[in-house]
């Protein structure tokens, strides 16, 4: 009898993680889910967690749970643990990594069972490369949102719940929480994404983007190094350190292709890139490309979208 | 008036780095290194906080012998002693032995108050080892960091998280991983280039940190590391004729269904 365990402090990632266990799990194995909140502590149990155990944070911090979320795992040994990739999940995780005197792998992309062993990929080198690792028990992965769609719900499934109080050691103090007012779109949530790189010259040439852009009904977005002109929303680019896209079309112009802009549309359905080099690293990442001039490309592309 | 270390890692530059083609082997060979690029953020955050709150800025690193070359590019972007550790283990360090190495180190070093990191490093990228020395060293952990402050005796951090800022204090000793947003590195002048030389430089010796051996063993075992593939259809026009390359483009965009 073994047990496969899920950490998030959120819900709905905790739920998208249970296929991933599950791809883990051995007959025998059961899964628990431990959330830091009572909400849609249903929504797991219908998704198939065997047991929820809820640790409620006194101080309202998540991260106050790493104590005691350790030494459970130290006292009940779990097969593996995974951590929801979200911010607060990857600080929880490493705490108690080192608490564990144990590894862990961060943002892994792929989580195989392979001969008695869990092995993971994860990006290195800016995602010029891919790490495979074979893990020592227990086996701590955070896991990377890209890789995750929620479960389809069963609503006829039963599973036990607990719940506990979990007490802070007040030495960090919440001030104050402010919410990040997005003024750009979702580009996680895009279906189809226009990305400007470094080839386009001045602000005013976005008018032509913006276009074409609503000829084809997609969101606007850019590289890292166009985020640094400030003519998008501030942190609103793709990349390995922004966002990571997976729309049906991804479009780039004057985009050079840095690894670490492809990494963040690896993911994507078709990759079409418009740049004047050749010779650029966008090509061998793209399904379709032009050599040429942009400001020569959109027009042509603008007028033959209208007819 | 704060006393902060920041902690660095003396990276291969990732653009120097080629993968052979059929069998998507690194090659490494011609590759330079470079302070890693988020912690030049994270040593211009310590800076900036020694600026303008008075107070120590010491530097940290630990990598192969390698290490050695970095200290003055480090020392003349703010901080004034760095401390090295140049041992062969750092070749196959996970953020385990990384974390242990340090924060062996820090015990060594003294006192702090603040211990500074970058959220990840440009290599390996595993943002865990801020918040593991804070577990390692017993200190408050704050991750994520775009904003640091010093007030009244505690550290205020703005945390950014996928949907909001927190706005966190505590008191010392902390642990703040910050990102690469928190500022824009400075450009040392050559004053400060020529000043850096001057600046102290200790060697630490891994067998003086007394740890035991299995901190020291990496815990989970690099399998292979592969140059990662696009498996992608490569179709690219570039005839001279911008108009006929575009049609050709739509076409395949309108067999695609994606136009």
């Amino acid at each position: 009898m073994s047990e496969i365990w899920i950490y998030s402090e959120t819900p709905v990632v905790a739920a998208q993680l249970l296929p991933c266990a599950n791809n883990l799990a051995y007959d025998d194995t059961t899964i628990s889910v431990f959330l830091t909140t009572t909400t849609d502590a249903e929504t797991l149990i219908n998704s198939g967690a065997d047991s929820v155990r809820i640790l409620i944070p006194t101080d309202g911090r998540p991260e106050s749970c790493v104590p005691v979320l350790a030494e459970k795992i130290r006292a009940e040994n779990p097969l593996a643990v995974l951590f929801g990739g979200t911010c607060r999940g990857k600080e929880v995780a490493a705490r108690c990594a080192a608490l564990l005197d144990a590894g862990l792998v961060s943002d892994a992309l792929a989580i195989r069972k392979e001969a008695g062993c869990i092995e993971t990929d994860r990006m290195v080198y800016g995602g010029l490369a891919v790490a495979t690792e074979i893990l020592t028990a227990p086996a701590l992965i955070v896991v990377s949102p890209v890789l995750l769609a929620s479960p389809e719900p069963d609503d006829t499934r039963l599973c036990s719940v607990t719940r506990e109080d979990v007490a802070g050691d007040g030495t960090i103090t919440v001030k104050e929480t402010i919410a990040i007012a997005r003024t750009g779109a979702d580009l996680s949530k895009a279906d189809k994404i226009v990305c400007v790189g470094r080839g386009v010259a001045k602000r005013e040439d976005l008018e032509m983007v913006y276009k074409l852009a609503e000829l084809i009904e997609a969101e606007v977005s850019c590289t890292r190094a166009v985020n640094e002109y400030q003519w998008f929303p501030p942190e609103s680019y793709i990349g390995i350190s922004g966002f990571k896209v997976n729309p049906t079309l991804y479009l780039s112009f004057g985009v050079s292709g840095q690894v670490q802009h492809l990494s963040g549309i690896r993911d994507s359905k078709i990759i079409v890139a418009v740049d004047s080099n050749e010779k650029a690293p966008v090509f061998t990442a793209a399904d379709y490309g032009i050599v040429g001039d942009l400001y020569e490309v959109i027009p042509l592309l603008i007028s033959a979208l209208q007819d | 008036m704060p006393n902060v270390i920041v902690c660095y890692k003396w990276v291969l530059d990732e653009q120097d780095i080629s993968v052979n083609e059929n069998t998507l082997e690194l090659n490494l060979s011609r590759a330079k290194s470079k302070i890693s690029d988020y912690d030049r953020n994270a040593i211009e955050a310590g800076a900036r906080l020694v600026e303008r709150f008075g107070g120590k800025l010491t530097a940290l690193s630990y990598g192969t012998s390698d290490v050695k070359s970095s200290l003055k590019d480090t020392l003349s972007r703010g901080p004034e002693a760095v401390y090295w550790i140049g041992d062969a283990t750092a070749t196959k360090a996970d953020a385990y032995v990384t974390a242990n190495v340090l924060a062996a180190a820090i015990k060594q070093i003294g006192s702090f108050d603040i211990v500074i990191c970058a959220e990840g490093s440009a290599d390996q990228y595993s943002q865990q080892v801020g918040p593991r020395l804070a577990a390692l060293l017993g200190a408050a952990a704050v991750t994520f960091a775009n904003q640091l402050d010093w007030a009244d005796g505690q550290l205020v951090a703005h945390r950014k998280l996928e949907n909001s800022i927190e706005v966190l204090r505590t008191d010392a000793p902390v642990v703040a991983s910050v990102l690469p947003e928190i500022n824009e590195a400075r450009i040392p002048a050559l004053k400060q280039v020529l000043a850096a030389g001057k600046k102290p430089m200790t060697e630490l010796k891994i067998s003086d940190l007394q740890l035991d051996a299995a901190k020291l063993q990496p815990k989970n075992k690099v399998d292979k590391i592969k140059g990662a593939v696009f498996n992608r259809k490569n179709i690219i026009f570039k005839e001279s004729n911008a108009a006929e390359n575009v049609s050709k483009l739509l076409d395949c965009l309108k067999k695609e269904s994606v136009v």
